[in-house]
């Protein structure tokens, strides 16, 4: 959905009031220059049916990381009211998330000013963090017209960066750099895998470990992150 | 919004896994949890130093290492998953009093003081882990360990009170009608073998019960004929109960109602079919986990091939104590009044069979004595035999006879001792050897041998014939040594400072990390021997305090200990930690040998729980003080042995 098309689209949809108190969030530019202990990540991951276009997010697990502390205070878990998803079995083979689960989840609607609340003008960060925050903003997307502001980070990319500093990024494999991978290289207990929550609260291990690493480099200020 | 749910269940998980969360209710452990922060910090990252203000929170290690050293920057503890640390600042709400310093890359989790300080008030178990000084680094504040951990009563109910006194299926109950005469019914009981007949009515059910006292009582003495019914000698009504009660309900029912016998019946009422009988006498075998029958029927047993089978009861006996946290200086009494009467069983039996033999004794009396652990009333587990005898000075001419007798004596007894699981010395340290079986006389220049010459051997058996214990025979001649040892003792105090340098070769490892010993130096060693490391300084230091002053009839460790306090007080304090820790590791090392069934000196310090690991590490330290203080005593640095 690009820039043109929404200059033109006639969504006479209602947008939220929380959404505009969530915009102006962004009205303040952040200084370059602030320290990454100073910044509020939220660690996410989302759970959803199939991998086919028409997928839903079933769940969302998310916990925050400031001042290079994961604060389990700071954590957000949901599971979505989706009651006509279209599950696949294979998908519910890795997440274990059953229909009837679904049907009893929390309404749409809620969730999602639930979500942008406790999200606000954080640095999302995910493990391949373009999946989810796509979801996140057809989910957004489902009910107004509206769409992520938040800086990301894919720690993914964090990781082949510290990693793999000044390589020809075409000899790296990004097999390498999966979740899975990388939790084994670092010695990152792998529990609750494939529920939103637990894959979040893995990340978030993964984070506060790769952002000691990046201080040690000297990547330790809201520029260097070099986020998009 | 609530915080994630699964992701504070995963913590509140991980802190259950150790001690003192594991204390604590669930419910309250996931609000702990909730309140968690984690960090990761790398290598080399100091976590707080010394004198640093005290934090909001103090720290669980959850992957990594973390080592603790103290102001003067010694090695003091070495942390790894599940420890905590930064405890005491916590608790004293005063500043560091030592420096965290990261060694391998450590996840962190902290925990907020103000979440965890109002449970510490609310679960008393969890205060009293911080008073006991388990956590790391926390060695300093060590004390009332005993409390914690050893309870010095027996449970109050043996588990075998709780066994079921059932009717097997297949025994067919013995039962007579109440119209047979008392003749019949007595010729039946004989031909059965058993000592009461249950009266039954024609539909089964129980009118009465006849006893071997009843026909004692009664007929033998001419007051019934032997022609009559038994209705007219049976006692009525019977006292009736249903199959699969608990021992103890039988036994309360047995004296609320006077009575030693009781009917099993179908519904427990005397309206059903009666089917079966249990009287005291069976209850007292099922109830004979109890010590003081054990111990009885090592003293009234009359065939001598039953004693293995009774010795092998009382292994069983401290694995039950031992799981009921029964104190250590109990069992170890237990097990010695039981060892001590298998001897003296075996003394018996022994004179006994010589006498049969050829009829001649000595005119002069001998004693058996115990030597070693079994000395220091410290042998839970059978291991090999360490004895000895000691005769009185023969009268002229009968020299080479009454040695001869004895030792035969002694062969006897040995090999007794061996069939019950004593396995036989392989160094040959037995009464039934020459050497060892000689007079009092020849027992004291023994001894002023090794004192006067104190070189390795001399010393070696220093350690094992000093804490020699009288089992049997003329005590007096057991006092008559003890006072020319003591004379002994005050004349050549040089003897002492060998001793004393033999009990420090051996300093305790600081602590575990994993599966691992980590020496004082900081090295690793993936074994560790609980005897030579740990328990050995502790029974040598022991002795050598206690001959120094003058405690010479005391033999076992922690009487030592014990005794010393008032002989010494201004270490009073450390005497008693060192008496508990002895106790910790006798416990440790005995459920390790049964576990493993081998002698538990080798201990597998991987498959130790935290807990254990801790009360061990926490051992450690008095040995490391005990032998500091003998090294300044005996001015050992000094000292060129």
């Amino acid at each position: 959905m690009g820039w043109f098309q929404d200059l033109f689209s006639t969504d006479s949809r209602p947008i939220p009031g929380y959404w505009g108190t969530y915009l102006q969030l962004f009205n303040a530019r952040v200084p370059g220059s602030t320290p990454i202990e100073d910044l509020r990540f939220v660690v996410l991951d989302t759970e959803t049916t199939g991998f086919d276009r028409k997928k839903q997010i079933l769940s969302i697990g998310a916990i925050a990381v400031v001042g290079g502390e994961i604060v389990l205070k700071d954590s957000f878990e949901v599971l979505l009211l989706q009651e006509n998803a279209a599950n696949s079995t294979e998908a519910i083979a890795v997440h274990g998330i059953t229909p009837s689960e679904s049907s009893s989840g929390q309404p749409i609607a809620e969730v999602t000013e639930g979500w942008v609340q406790y999200m606000g003008n954080a640095i999302l960060v995910a493990h391949n963090a373009q999946y989810d925050i796509d979801m996140l903003n057809r989910l957004i997307q489902g009910q107004f017209k509206g769409k992520l502001k938040n800086k990301v980070l894919d720690t993914a990319e964090l990781a082949i960066r510290l990693e793999r500093y000044g390589e020809d990024p075409s000899t790296i494999k990004r097999s390498e750099y999966t979740l899975d991978q990388l939790c084994e290289r670092y010695d990152i207990e792998m529990h609750d895998r494939h529920t939103a929550a637990g894959d979040a609260f893995i990340t978030a291990r993964l984070l506060v470990l790769l952002l000691a690493k990046a201080k040690k480099r000297d990547i330790s200020s809201y520029s260097d992150l070099k986020l998009k | 919004m609530q915080p994630a749910n699964t992701i504070v269940g995963r913590v509140a998980e991980f802190l259950k896994g150790y001690p003192p969360f594991d204390l604590i209710p669930y419910e309250e452990l996931k609000t702990l949890a909730a309140a968690v922060t984690i960090t990761f910090k790398e290598d080399d990252t100091t976590i707080f130093s010394k004198g640093d203000p005290p934090g909001a929170h103090f720290y669980v290690l959850k992957t990594g290492c973390v080592m603790l050293h103290d102001s003067d920057d010694r090695l003091v503890d070495q942390c790894d998953e599940g420890d905590i640390f930064g405890v005491r600042s916590m608790l004293s709400g005063k500043p560091y009093v030592m420096r965290a310093q990261v060694n391998k890359e450590a996840l962190v989790y902290q925990l907020p003081n103000k979440v965890f300080k109002p449970l510490i008030e609310r679960y008393p178990t969890v205060a009293l882990y911080f008073a006991s000084g388990l956590a790391s680094g926390q060695t300093v504040l060590r004390k009332q360990e005993q409390e914690a951990i050893l309870s010095t009563d027996l449970p109050e109910e043996p588990l075998s009170l709780n066994e079921r006194v059932t009717v097997e299926g297949k025994k067919k109950l013995v039962s007579c009608s109440s119209t047979q005469t008392v003749k019949e019914v007595a010729m039946t009981m004989s031909e059965h073998g058993v000592g009461s007949m249950i009266v039954v009515d024609d539909v089964g059910a129980p009118t009465g019960i006849l006893t071997d006292t009843d026909l004692r009582k009664n007929v033998a003495t001419g007051q019934v004929a032997i022609t009559e019914p038994v209705a007219v000698v049976m006692n009525s009504p019977v006292i009736t109960i249903p199959n699969g009660l608990p021992v103890f309900e039988v036994i309360l029912k047995m004296i609320e109602k006077g009575v030693h016998h009781l009917c099993i019946t179908v519904d427990g009422t005397d309206q059903s079919k009666a089917v079966g009988v249990v009287s005291e006498r069976d209850l007292l075998l099922i109830h004979s986990n109890d010590p003081a029958v054990l111990l009885k029927e090592i003293k009234q047993v009359k065939d001598i091939n039953r004693l293995p089978a009774l010795r092998d009861k009382a292994e069983k006996l401290i694995k039950l104590y031992l799981e009921n946290e029964v104190s250590i200086s109990y069992i170890s009494q237990i097990i010695s009044a039981i060892n001590d009467a298998l001897i003296v069983k075996a003394i018996a039996y022994a004179q006994a069979k010589l006498k049969e033999e050829d009829g001649q004794v000595p005119d002069t009396g001998f004693c058996w004595i115990s030597l070693g652990s079994e000395g220091r009333e410290e042998q839970l587990l059978r291991t090999d035999q360490d004895n000895a005898i000691i005769y009185a000075q023969p009268t002229k001419g009968m020299e080479e006879f009454t040695k001869s007798y004895y030792l035969k004596l002694a062969e006897h007894i040995t090999q007794i001792l061996s069939n019950c699981g004593f396995e036989k010395c392989p160094a040959d340290m037995m009464a039934s050897n020459p050497k060892w079986c000689v007079s009092l006389d020849e027992w004291e220049s023994y001894f002023k041998g090794w004192v006067m010459t104190p070189e390795p051997k001399a010393l070696m058996f220093s350690t094992i014939f000093f804490d020699y214990r009288f089992i049997a025979g003329d005590k007096e001649l057991v006092v008559e040594l003890d006072q020319r040892l003591r004379k002994m003792m005050d004349k050549e105090r040089i003897f002492l400072n060998h001793l004393a340098k033999n009990a420090i070769l051996n300093p305790p490892p600081l602590s575990f990390f994993k599966g691992f010993v980590v020496e004082r130096s900081g090295e690793h060693a993936d074994e560790f021997d609980i005897k030579l490391r740990a328990m050995m300084p502790l029974v040598d230091a022991a002795r050598v305090l206690s001959l120094d002053y003058g405690l010479i009839e005391e033999k076992n460790t922690m009487k030592r200990f014990e005794a010393l306090k008032s002989k010494d007080e201004k270490n009073a304090k450390l005497y008693e930690e060192a008496a508990q820790a002895y106790g910790i590791l006798m416990r440790i090392r005995v459920l390790s040998g049964l576990e493993h069934k081998d002698s538990g000196r080798y201990v597998p310090i991987d498959k130790l729980s935290k807990f254990d690991k801790q009360r061990l590490r926490n051992a450690f330290e008095p040995v490391h003080d005990l032998q500091r203080l003998l090294e300044v005593k005996y001015q050992l640095s000094f000292f060129q042995g």
